[in-house]
């Protein structure tokens, strides 16, 4: 009995006196949600700004009662009282300029509830590599983050006041959860990006932040200045080393993503010669699916060929025709969406070809289908990707038509027969 | 401390415990970085060097009933040579064992609760299998019995949860690698499989003994199946190079479960269920260094014997490594020699032939 | 308190009422004389000083006699038919004629209409008698007394319990009365193996104990341990079934429950066809069955009275609540100061705004309001009634409501700790085993705001550890869950359809196995409603 107690006794202090090393109270940590990483300069060589975004859950609750609509920011009163603040320090790497945020910051940081990073045009031009030991090896971070590329300065985008939701960090993880796949939406996250450096021969890829104006205001805003908001504008490019090479617009990101498998939601939008106009009809994407496949041609280059098999719905006819009752027509329709397909392609290709980007993960496939083969192209891909030619077949079905026969307005009375 | 009598079945599941899940968070990342993505095939292969280790454990365990292998060294080897071997193997349990607790604590130190000294996680663990090899053998494999589950379910999780990550093609090519690569990589992936020679010493206190050769081979085989099915999860999610640029890829992939908002962030619950199996891994190999060192002195009871080790154990587990890189490279560099090429295989080959040998040579004469 | 209680001279002893084994003497046999006046002077000299103890004396036959009773304690009826029968109803000079010695027994046999008689040779054993409420008639001249049963003790009627009520079900319940609560059982398992016996515990209190076992399915070994374990009992009184179960317990320096105590008599009966002991005491309402394992006081009586697909159900949520009930706090604990990784972002927020008004860590606010419990746990059981709803009020409203307000706690706090105290009932109205349940949230609570999810998994192995360590009467505490005896799950997290239920528990149980044969139901072979198509077929002459 006596033993037990002594032990009991041991334990329990053993653990005690320490004050629990790890234990720290949740009202005792700044909760970071997003941030930004730039180069700068730092005690005169080039050195890392960081940016933070933290959450103020003070003002999020007292501003949850008085919220209707959306609106964060300093609806509840001046500045300072916010519900996200932005914090920025500059030091010789990553690390080092999180260290020095503490002269500033009242409590510790909290990074387990990151989900966005956001890389400055200049270091994304300089190697992002370096960025991310601190993002990998870092207990706080995942995998699961997603990444983007500002134009100009990463931190301008956490600056900015989100007019849509209650920061920035927080809309762009929202998009990038909700909308990965969504026209030219591609959400990237490290491990995405990583496996791609790992490779060695494929480009990888992400989507590139701007700060734009808004679109629609309303007139207080209008009187205020509150004009700007933070939108995706396209896809940067890099090189096999991590480095920005250049980026691609809509139709090119569209185009990578059919080759890739990461279309989910597309609209697609497609002439159609009727009485000698061209009237757009939207198509709604069902199903998307592609297959490279490679060979080996006697002059010792591979050949590529993208097989895509895509599946429609019609969506909106904007027109006031009648056509689209006849079948033949679907048949026409599907081989004017098959032939947008290619084009949209067509133009990444060409795009990533006078690049020298591998964005494709074209050699991959030649590793994996002629494994024999690869060793003597593997060194020289970036020079052989440029010149290889690529086949591109589509083939496209047109399903349903929701719930319109024809355009209203199309046929008056008596014109059935 | 009396062994009591356990079943075949909670044998079964002890082995399973103890194979399973110190490889399962170090061998991704070494797999990755020997043979990329065939890892998995070096994975199953290695539980054919289970497999074998398995039969010759079971011949012997045969031909000496009732007896464990620091008993029936002796009857082998003639006393003297007997007893400077089982004492070896004794240390080897030990120190094993207390490489174990360095590793498994290191693992729960960096990805939970960083700035907690390690010897605290030490102690606390170790107090607990103190208590529990106390209670006898019976009940703490009673508990591993009804846990054992809740540890296989984890890491299922682990392996199948990520599926929206997942892209299998990133296993292609299949089997890029030299054949003699892949059989030395599998080399590595088995030593951890080997630890079923343990399962030697706890053969006598089965209660009965009718298919405990098929149970090991199972486990075995479970355990090589898991493990591919867990290296080709890591590598489908995050490729091959990254994996083994990660220093735990298993807690990584952990992080990666992400369904419907709800079972997102679990990462540290699977951590947790593998403390539940771990615990039991340690439990078993303090088990064996104390009921070896008994018999090598030939103490009938050993309840006393069990404070002394337990903190021996604490002391080398906390002077075994200064961190994980010096372990990383134990794992790849020596443990293949220091386990399946010695103790777990090599010498109970050599002692079952010449076990063999001398039956016959009386059957001669 | 069992030190103060304790005594040296008297032990347990086995009543020989039908039992077949000779029992030896006990160390204080005094032989009754033949004189009466010397057995008068001996009992009244025993019994000094008490002034509701009658000694009566009259003639009967042509013999003194001397009747001996507590007053309040006998049947008055029956004690008048006594006298009657004795004094009025003997021919005299009856017991005149016969050998002295065989006085009381023709008074047993021929004379006294009444079937709860006993001879007595020991006149220790006598005064036993007289303190345990029975009347004692010694006869002039016979060196053997009577002991009539006519005992009526003050008790209360048979009324559903309190603690363990059903819906559906029987609704009776045990009360203090040893011989109505060994009635309700035997009206209950009419079987000629229901073997029950007799034991006096307590040297003052002479309390006693009966033990009931169906013999053929009993284990032999356990109903041998027990019955050791009864004579072993070394105590001054046994004031509650209780005592006794404390007394012959496997271990008692744990927090589980190792024998299980019942108000019901269909709980008691159900455990007696399994194999299981049960020990009526005098005294308590609770019956102590014994073995008995982790997974029975995880079953409700209720359960074998409901659908078995409903009851699934039901156990699972159970099994849910008693983990919810000791994990709660210490899981919530444990997240928001050590894992906050894992709380979801929006519900991140809202806790760290709410916390960040309250000076207190989170785990002394926790243990603050799990103390406030406790607390008012215990007051609201000791409660008179008539204070109870005020304090009530006071409790749950003003308490709750201000300390969140006036920022002591965290209102998610107030939730946890509130619905991990409510799951603590849900628990199948097994009080002892929320008993436990108190003990071990709390250290997991303390554990958890020590190291975290850490140290949740370390003290809850080492509360599993715990438990398969105990044993009771033998049974290992986690049976059948490990060792996994598969046919013997059927009870546990889920109930299988009674048709299902072959065997009897396997460790518990001696020689009969099978308990149920009936063939699982199914349809009727033919179709036996009236309708149109029974009409049919008789038009057409068809079977």
């Amino acid at each position: 009995m006596n033993r037990v107690v002594f032990i009991f006794l041991l334990v329990v202090l053993s653990a005690l006196h320490c004050g629990c090393w790890d234990r720290v109270e949740i009202d005792d940590l700044e909760l970071v949600i997003g941030d930004a990483h730039d180069l700068a300069d730092y005690a005169g060589k080039t050195g890392v700004q960081t940016t933070f975004q933290i959450a103020n859950p003070q003002a999020m609750i007292s501003s949850q009662g008085a919220m209707s609509g959306g609106r964060g920011g300093g609806e509840g009163g001046g500045s300072g009282s916010g519900t996200f603040f932005v914090v920025s320090e500059r030091g010789e790497s990553i690390r080092d300029s999180v260290a020095k945020m503490n002269y500033r910051i009242p409590k510790q940081l909290f990074l387990g509830h990151e989900r966005v990073a956001i890389f400055g045009e200049k270091a994304a031009r300089s190697g992002l590599t370096p960025f991310f030991d601190r993002l990998t090896r870092s207990r706080e971070s995942r995998d699961t983050k997603f990444i983007a590329v500002s134009k100009g300065n990463a931190s301008r985008i956490l600056e900015q006041e989100s007019p849509v939701s209650q920061s920035t960090a927080q809309a762009l993880n929202t998009i990038f959860e909700n909308k990965d796949g969504w026209q030219g939406i591609l959400a990237v996250n490290m491990a995405d990006f990583l496996y791609r450096l790992g490779t060695g021969v494929t480009s990888p890829v992400a989507p590139l932040v701007e700060v734009v104006p808004q679109t629609s205001m309303t007139s207080k805003e209008k009187k205020e200045g509150l004009s700007n908001t933070v939108a995706l504008t396209g896809l940067a490019v890099f090189d096999t080393h991590g480095r920005l090479v250049d980026t691609f617009n809509e139709r090119e990101t569209m185009g990578l993503m059919w080759v890739i498998n990461r279309v989910k939601n597309r609209a697609l939008t497609i002439p159609h010669v009727a009485e000698g106009k061209a009237e757009p009809v939207s198509l709604d994407l069902t199903k998307a699916k592609g297959k490279i496949k490679v060979d080996i041609e006697d002059n010792g280059l591979p050949v590529f060929e993208i097989k895509m098999q895509t599946e429609f719905d019609l969506l909106e006819h904007f027109s006031k025709h009648r056509e689209m009752i006849d079948v033949g027509l679907i048949a026409e329709l599907e081989k004017t969406a098959s032939t947008q397909v290619i084009n949209e392609i067509e133009a990444v290709l060409k795009k990533s070809q006078m690049l020298g980007t591998d964005v494709f993960g074209f050699g991959e496939e030649v590793r994996r289908q002629h494994r024999r083969n690869w060793p003597q192209y593997k060194e020289h891909w970036r020079d052989v990707f440029p010149i290889v030619n690529v086949a591109i077949q589509c083939e496209t079905r047109i399903h349903n038509r929701e719930l319109s026969v024809e355009p209203p307005g199309s046929r008056t009375e008596g014109e059935w027969r | 401390m009396e062994p009591g009598k356990i079943s075949e079945r909670q044998l079964a599941f002890l082995i399973t415990a103890m194979l399973v899940n110190t490889v399962i968070f170090l061998m991704p990342q070494l797999g990755a970085r020997a043979v990329e993505q065939d890892a998995w095939l070096t994975a199953l292969l290695g539980s054919v060097w289970g497999i074998f280790m398995v039969l010759v454990i079971i011949a012997l365990a045969r031909r000496f009933p009732g007896h464990t292998p620091i008993e029936y060294l002796p009857l082998i080897l003639g006393k003297p040579l007997g007893k400077i071997l089982g004492t070896i193997y004794v240390f080897w349990f030990l120190s094993v064992g207390a490489v174990i607790v360095f590793e498994f604590t290191s693992f729960l130190k960096i990805t939970i609760m960083p700035k907690t000294p390690l010897a605290v996680f030490m102690v606390t663990i170790m107090v607990l299998v103190y208590y529990a090899l106390r209670s006898g053998l019976e009940s703490w494999a009673r508990v591993n019995e009804i846990l054992l589950f809740v540890v296989l379910v984890a890491i299922a999780a682990v392996i199948i949860l990520p599926y929206n990550n997942l892209d299998f093609s990133r296993l292609l090519p299949l089997a890029e690698h030299p054949p003699g690569l892949l059989i030395s990589t599998s080399i590595v992936s088995g030593s951890w499989r080997g630890e079923v020679i343990l399962a030697g010493m706890l053969i006598p206190a089965l209660a009965s003994d009718r298919h405990t050769s098929r149970n090991l081979v199972l486990v075995v085989l479970l355990v090589g199946f898991l493990l591919a099915a867990m290296e080709v999860s890591t590598t489908a999610a995050f490729g091959a190079i990254p994996t083994g640029q990660k220093e735990f890829p298993f807690f990584s992939l952990a992080r990666m479960i992400s369904i419907a908002k709800i079972f997102d962030r679990l990462e540290v619950l699977i951590v947790i269920a593998l403390v539940l199996g771990t615990f039991f891994k340690i439990c078993v190999f303090l088990y064996c260094s104390v009921l070896g060192t008994a018999q090598i002195f030939g103490f009938k009871k050993f309840q006393f014997l069990l404070l002394p080790l337990t903190i021996l154990m604490i002391a080398l587990a906390l002077n075994s490594f200064k961190g994980m890189p010096e372990l990383t490279d134990f794992a790849t560099n020596v443990w293949p020699g220091y386990a399946l090429l010695s103790f777990e295989l090599v010498i109970p080959l050599l002692l079952y032939l010449i076990v063999i040998l001398r039956s016959r040579r009386v059957r001669k004469s | 308190m069992l030190h103060f209680l304790r005594s040296i001279n008297s032990k347990a002893r086995k009543i020989e009422s039908s039992g077949p084994k000779e029992v030896p003497p006990p160390h204080d046999f005094k032989e009754i004389s033949s004189n009466l006046a010397d057995n008068e002077a001996d009992l009244r000299q025993e019994f000094t000083n008490i002034s509701d103890i009658v000694f009566k004396q009259f003639y009967a036959g042509g013999v003194k006699i001397l009747a001996v009773w507590f007053d309040g304690l006998i049947n008055n009826r029956v004690s008048q038919d006594v006298f009657r029968a004795l004094m009025l109803d003997i021919p005299e000079k009856q017991l005149l004629e016969i050998a002295k010695e065989e006085r009381t027994g023709l008074i047993n046999q021929h004379i006294l209409p009444f079937y709860e008689t006993q001879e007595v040779k020991d006149l220790a054993e006598i005064k036993r008698w007289i303190l345990r409420s029975k009347m004692i008639l010694l006869v002039d001249g016979c060196s053997s007394g009577l002991m009539i049963d006519a005992e009526s003790r003050p008790q209360r009627s048979i009324s559903e319990p309190v603690v363990e009520p059903t819906v559906l079900g029987p609704h009776d319940g045990f009360i203090e009365n040893i011989g109505v609560n060994t009635a309700l059982i035997r009206s209950r398992l009419g079987d000629a193996m229901l073997q029950s016996e007799d034991y006096i515990i307590g040297r003052r209190t002479n309390t006693q104990v009966t033990l009931m076992y169906v013999a053929d399915i009993a284990n032999p070994k356990i109903i041998e341990e027990v019955r050791k374990r009864l004579t072993r009992i070394d105590i001054d009184g046994i004031l509650d079934s209780s005592y006794i179960k404390e007394l012959i317990q496997d271990r008692t320096l744990t927090v589980f429950p190792l024998m299980k105590s019942t108000e019901r008599p269909d709980a008691a009966a159900a455990d007696l066809l399994e194999g299981r002991f049960a020990l009526v005491v005098d005294g308590s309402p609770q019956v102590l069955t014994a073995p008995s394992v982790f997974i029975e006081f995880m079953q409700a009586t209720d359960d074998y009275y409901m659908s078995p697909t409903v009851v699934w159900f039901i156990r699972v949520l159970r099994y849910l609540s008693i983990f919810v009930a000791t994990n709660l706090p210490g899981i919530y604990v444990g997240l928001i100061t050590f894992h906050q990784e894992m709380i979801p972002i929006p519900l991140v927020f809202t806790i760290a705004g709410t916390r960040e008004v309250v000076p207190f860590p989170a785990i002394v606010d926790a243990l603050f309001l799990l103390i406030v419990f406790e607390i008012l746990w215990e007051s609201s059981i000791r409660l008179p009634r008539v204070v109870g709803a005020a304090i009530n009020i006071v409790g749950a409203l003003i308490l709750g409501e201000a300390a969140v307000q006036s920022s002591l706690v965290s209102p998610t706090l107030v939730i946890v700790i509130a619905v991990s105290a409510v799951a603590n009932f849900a628990l199948g109205s097994r009080y002892d085993l929320a008993q436990a349940v108190r003990v071990i949230r709390l250290a997991i609570l303390i554990a958890g705001g020590m190291m975290g999810f850490y140290g949740i998994a370390l003290v809850s192995l080492f509360f599993l550890l715990h438990m398969a360590n105990l044993r009771s009467f033998g049974v290992p505490y986690f049976e059948p869950l490990a060792p996994l005896i598969a046919k013997e799950l059927k009870d546990s997290v889920y109930r299988a359809p009674l048709w299902s239920f072959k065997k009897r528990p396997v460790l518990i149980v001696g020689k009969d196995i099978t308990r149920v044969d009936t063939p699982p139901p199914s349809p009727p072979d033919e179709r036996c409603t009236a309708g149109a198509d029974s009409k049919r077929r008789l038009q057409k002459g068809g079977k």
